[in-house]
């Protein structure tokens, strides 16, 4: 078999990996080329001290927590990211399986001697690559751009959050592909999981700005809540966020596949 | 000997309620080795739906399947390595080269090299060009695509589905010569079609589908024996009530109709006895054609008159 799944994967879809990878690139250095010296951070910390709390927290900016260039760089990179590299997870998401079911290649596909457990998980596992490709493309922007600015950047910092992003990529990656079991038509599985991530963020953004009442709790149901870029920026990556969002991937990939080996194909 | 295709009892409905639909009901049906099997209907008669069950696509309601003994939903990988497959509509990815589409299912079944030492030479003999892109072929060269696919690995099984429909006749010519050549191999072929004469010259038997049941398996030398045709006839209109009455006391003709000038009917059997016929009655214009196999079918069997 030779992981012709695998390959051909990367191959239909590294072209759109490295375009994603570059933008996002290009996006980062450009903010860093428009980062400020420390006078104007210095400004910029007034500014946002004299903002509410929520109102600064919706910001990715940690109210308890000094205001320095990484904790601002990652505000600015981060919140942003989320959103853009959405439509990249969800786009990835659709195309392990209800991209070529609606196009009927899924059947073509199915009739060769290849399970539909190793069609399904090599294509995780191709997306999985790609994934890291468009990451760290993504970071090599920000490192270009830190060459260009006065402040010192803690490169290794941003470069885990740049990597603490991956497992909540992933994860949109997965739910796409589960949506598109469960849904099969593209246009479905691409509206449905563009809602969840929405409502994901919005989950997390309101959450974490209002600490009172019913929101800090409904922000545990969000993806996002485990992927705070500021939180990574300030005390490194943390495990047992990334621990459990692998398990629900791991048990997201599992009912996929339970859902994918039992049901009719092309229909 | 154990047959290569084994349907017991196999239905598939679609949906749940009021709103199911029975695409397959309780077909059975044995395809020996080396048998060219016609597996013929109208569209919507099942035909795709018990091709995508044997190639575990889609899963049955109820019966059971198998390919050389092993069961097509359990053991598929296995079932699919000596099977090859030409869906209707072949749909693949449109930004691939047909060469490289070639590589990636010969390395699926492993051994590749053998088989793309064939796939060039059916490609050559096809006139097909697989450096291209799959966008860039035209519907005939699409299904030349297939074919190789299907071929390749000369597999001992061979299912089509409507592998005929949009060839063109010299295409058709190489189609039924690699069909033939693969029941010379002692290979097993099942196609399906919904046009009798496009698969007759080459199949051994055929089975009649009509509305998700078998209606009929026939050997093909016997279904045309009793050729059915359809015929026009124009004669003056002075002369058309003779002429209808002369048609009706053969004993081949069947469902006549009666139009201004113009009389129709379906005629099973020797021609012998119609031209002898014809040549005593004032014939202004005569149309001689073959019918769909719908008509093939109610002329044999009557409207929903079960055989078997």
């Amino acid at each position: 078999m030779a992981w012709v799944i695998f390959r051909q994967a990367l191959r239909h879809h590294w072209r759109t990996a490295l375009a994603w990878g570059v933008g996002m690139g290009l996006l980062n250095l450009l903010t860093m080329s428009f980062f400020p010296n420390l006078d104007a951070l210095r400004q910029f910390e007034q500014l946002f001290r004299a903002l509410p709390p929520a109102l600064m927290q919706t910001f990715g900016l940690n109210v308890n927590e000094q205001f320095t260039p990484d904790s601002f760089l990652a505000s600015l990179l981060f919140t942003r990211i989320v959103l853009i590299l959405a439509v990249y997870g969800v786009l990835a998401g659709a195309s392990i399986t209800a991209n070529e079911e609606e196009a009927g290649i899924m059947s073509v596909l199915l009739a060769q001697p290849v399970s539909r457990t190793r069609i399904f998980l090599e294509r995780v596992l191709a997306h999985a690559v790609l994934t890291a490709l468009v990451l760290l493309l993504s970071f090599s922007g920000l490192m270009i751009g830190s060459l260009l600015i006065e402040l010192e950047v803690n490169l290794a910092r941003q470069f885990e959050a740049t990597l603490g992003f991956y497992p909540a990529l992933m994860m949109m990656i997965v739910s796409t592909a589960l949506l598109g079991v469960v849904l099969r038509r593209r246009w479905l599985v691409l509206g449905v999981a563009a809602v969840f991530v929405l409502v994901s963020y919005f989950l997390d953004t309101l959450g974490s700005a209002i600490s009172e009442g019913i929101m800090p709790t409904l922000r545990q149901f969000s993806f996002l809540a485990y992927n705070a870029a500021s939180d990574v920026v300030a005390r490194g990556i943390q495990w047992g966020d990334v621990l459990l969002l692998l398990a629900v991937m791991v048990g997201m990939v599992l009912l996929a596949l339970v859902g994918w080996q039992q049901r009719d194909v092309g229909l | 000997m154990q047959p290569v295709i084994d349907i017991q009892r196999l239905s598939k409905q679609y949906g749940q309620g009021r709103k199911a639909f029975t695409a397959l009901h309780d077909l059975t049906l044995s395809v020996h080795q080396g048998e060219v099997f016609g597996y013929l209907g109208p569209n919507g008669a099942g035909k795709s739906t018990t091709i995508h069950i044997l190639l575990d696509i889609i899963r049955p309601t109820a019966g059971r399947a198998s390919i050389f003994g092993r069961d097509v939903s359990r053991e598929s990988v296995e079932v699919h390595k000596r099977v090859g497959f030409m869906p209707g509509e072949l749909a693949l990815w449109r930004g691939e080269r047909a060469s490289q589409i070639i590589r990636d299912f010969a390395q699926l079944r492993g051994n590749s090299t053998p088989q793309l030492r064939y796939a060039d030479e059916l490609a050559q003999r096809l006139n097909l060009d697989p450096s291209k892109r799959i966008r860039e072929y035209s519907t005939g060269n699409k299904r030349k695509v297939g074919l190789v696919l299907a071929l390749m690995h000369k597999p001992d099984l061979l299912i089509l589905d409507e592998p005929t429909s949009g060839l063109d006749p010299l295409l058709q010519h190489t189609f039924n010569q690699l069909m033939l050549e693969a029941k010379a191999e002692g290979r097993t072929v099942f196609l399906s079609s919904h046009v009798l004469s496009e698969v007759q010259s080459i199949c051994d038997r055929v089975g009649i589908l009509r509305g998700g049941e078998l209606q009929s398996v026939e050997n093909v030398q016997g279904l045309l024996a009793n050729g059915v045709r359809k015929v026009v006839l124009q004669v003056p209109l002075e002369a058309q009530a003779h002429a209808a009455a002369c048609l009706e006391a053969l004993p081949n003709v069947r469902d006549l109709t009666n139009g201004s000038a113009t009389l129709r009917f379906t005629y099973v059997g020797q021609m012998q006895p119609l031209v002898e016929q014809l040549a005593h009655l004032p014939v202004q214009d005569l149309l001689i054609s073959e019918p769909s196999l719908e008509e093939v079918f109610l002329a044999f069997y009557g409207d929903n008159e079960k055989v078997n």
